[in-house]
């Protein structure tokens, strides 16, 4: 999750030119599509030419990464931020967490936010805390009521703290923690219904993740984009205010060769059946009647160079436009 | 199994940071692997990546002893990446000597983590002003003061052996200047000076102290010079300024 060593390395400054792509007629992003703003991106980034910085109709950026940081990396950050619109996405929000919430680090997030123009705070719905440390590290939750009741708590707080909407993203899971003995199963899509249901909040819906785990709980003969496609379509879509769409790697595979168990990485260009998935969900959320949320490409390991990643995230656009002419 | 969010919790602890991990009952095991694996290597990795010339000199199987003893044995409590080598480290100076590698290991894992801090730092902006004796010292935020008893600031990429001990103990002042990582060896008195101005006394009276001490240790210390000494750090950036105790 950090990336402080890409600091270490004494790079030139970045030249760039002082165009502003904030979008002032269109706050909640509509339709744009953004990439995850990383250090090891910065420089290719903030030197992009005017035709390629396009491209890039908004950055997300990690608060932990940030908060509280100078240098070379809080330069680029300015820079950045006079360049591209920045949305916000936590790494350990800790929505999941038992303990009182730590107050001085919400008012240094509430102010990071505000400096940075944040229009809604994204965390994922997941544990991070475990019994008495971070685990740095995207957890599952079990599917219970309990999990239910604590996030839904949680939210609320750091949203009214906050002041902002908060959007929950639904993480990869490669397995499934147990529940109380007795409870009621539920499945992914109904687990994340009752949280922002009981939380009153909005989603980031995460369409890798999506994926990843309709693979992961798939059986040899069953198709997992079928799957997967039913979980989006059981989805508060009318929730959704920004997506996700990152690449995955494949650990194991079912005797015919087909994945059984993938993980998110970030670290891989976005497979075919995910973009599929991306305009599958897209076309629902048209049928809704509803607005195409912004997209975001994230990549944080085997990063190419730009025109790599530009490329990809045209061919997003060309989904979105293409459902939403 | 039954669980409640408390047992979740508690067995993925022991699951992905237990030097002997214990497992979710019925949950296929191949996968409770991969959470272990994902969580060790991105802990692990962030510290092998801020202090290399560690991991070099001790070899990996000593160095990975020691991280996978302070993640079974230390909970992180911090959300920020950045500050897990620095976790390790504090953690590391607290060990007996005899269960490090090296003597310098501590001192070479603090050296290299510190670099991380500070150039990730925010700056203090510089207000110009003079040592006077009634003044304090405002040291920048990037700045930290070290005393090592081996040469770590000097360990390199070529360095093929654990830095020899010294004759007495080296000061260094780092800190972030114009965006890099900057280590100014201080004399010993000039170290205590800011140490003194640290814990709240003015300039006068932690210059005052020293030139006690070295008095009562037969030596010369002259004032003025350590007030040039100041006035070069305040230059380059180490020192914001010298205010006064009532000066906002």
């Amino acid at each position: 999750m950090g990336d402080a060593d890409d600091d270490r390395a004494s790079a030139g400054d970045p030249q760039t030119t002082a165009s502003l792509h904030v979008r002032p007629d269109n706050p909640a992003l509509t339709g744009c599509v953004g990439l995850g703003f990383r250090a090891a991106l910065a420089e290719s980034l903030l030197a992009a030419s005017d035709d390629d910085a396009a491209t890039v109709e908004f950055i997300e950026i990690a608060p932990e990464n940030y908060l509280g940081v100078g240098g070379r990396r809080g330069r680029h950050l300015a820079m950045a931020r006079a360049r591209f619109p920045v949305v916000s996405h936590g790494l350990c929000g800790d929505f999941s967490g038992a303990a009182p919430v730590d107050d001085e680090l919400l008012e240094a997030l509430g102010g990071f936010l505000r400096d940075n123009g944040a229009r809604w705070y994204s965390d994922h719905l997941c544990l991070t805390h475990i019994a008495g440390g971070e685990s740095h590290d995207l957890l599952p939750l079990p599917y219970s009521e309990e999990a239910i009741t604590r996030v839904a708590a949680r939210v609320r707080l750091v949203g009214e703290r906050l002041g902002l909407p908060i959007a929950v993203e639904n993480v990869s899971a490669y397995l499934a923690p147990p529940t109380p003995e007795g409870a009621p199963v539920m499945d992914e899509a109904s687990f994340i219904n009752a949280v922002v249901d009981a939380a009153d909040c909005r989603l980031l819906l995460d369409v890798n993740n999506v994926y990843v785990n309709a693979v992961n709980t798939s059986g040899p003969d069953e198709d997992p984009l079928q799957r997967a496609r039913a979980v989006v379509d059981a989805l508060p879509l009318h929730r959704v205010v920004q997506m996700h769409i990152a690449g995955h790697y494949v650990e194991a595979r079912h005797p015919s060769g087909a994945p059984s168990l993938v993980i998110d990485t970030h670290g891989a260009d976005v497979i075919d059946p995910v973009f599929g998935l991306l305009r599958h969900t897209l076309q629902a959320i048209s049928a809704k009647g509803l607005t195409p949320p912004p997209v975001l490409l994230e990549r944080d390991h085997n990063i190419p160079a730009l025109p790599a990643l530009l490329a990809e995230m045209r061919a997003i656009k060309a989904i979105v436009a293409e459902v939403f002419p | 199994m039954s669980a409640t969010l408390r047992d979740v919790e508690e067995t993925f602890r022991a699951l992905v940071l237990s030097r002997e991990p214990r497992t979710f009952a019925d949950v296929d095991e191949a996968r409770q692997k991969v959470y272990r694996e994902l969580v060790q290597n991105n802990l692990r990795g962030t510290i092998r990546r801020a202090t290399p010339h560690a991991l070099r000199l001790a070899g990996p199987e000593a160095y990975d002893a020691l991280v996978g003893r302070f993640l079974d044995e230390v909970p992180i409590a911090t959300r920020f990446t950045r500050e897990i080598p620095g976790a390790f480290t504090a953690w590391l100076m607290s060990l007996p000597a005899d269960e490090l590698p090296h003597p310098a290991f501590g001192e070479l894992c603090h050296f290299e983590a510190i670099e991380v801090e500070v150039i990730l730092a925010l700056t203090t902006p510089r207000r110009p002003s003079e040592p006077v004796d009634d003044a304090t010292i405002v040291t920048d935020s990037s700045a930290r003061l070290c005393v090592y008893r081996h040469p770590v600031h000097k360990v390199g990429k070529t360095t093929s052996s654990w830095p020899q001990p010294l004759a007495a103990p080296t000061v260094l002042l780092v800190f972030q200047e114009a965006e890099r990582f900057v280590v100014e060896p201080l004399s010993l008195v000039l170290g205590k000076v800011l140490l003194h101005a640290a814990n709240g006394a003015s300039i006068g009276a932690a210059i005052d102290a020293v030139v006690a001490e070295a008095t009562a240790a037969g030596t010369i210390v002259l004032p003025a010079r350590l007030k040039s000494e100041l006035i070069g750090l305040h230059h380059r950036g180490a020192i914001a300024a010298f205010p006064y105790p009532s000066a906002p």
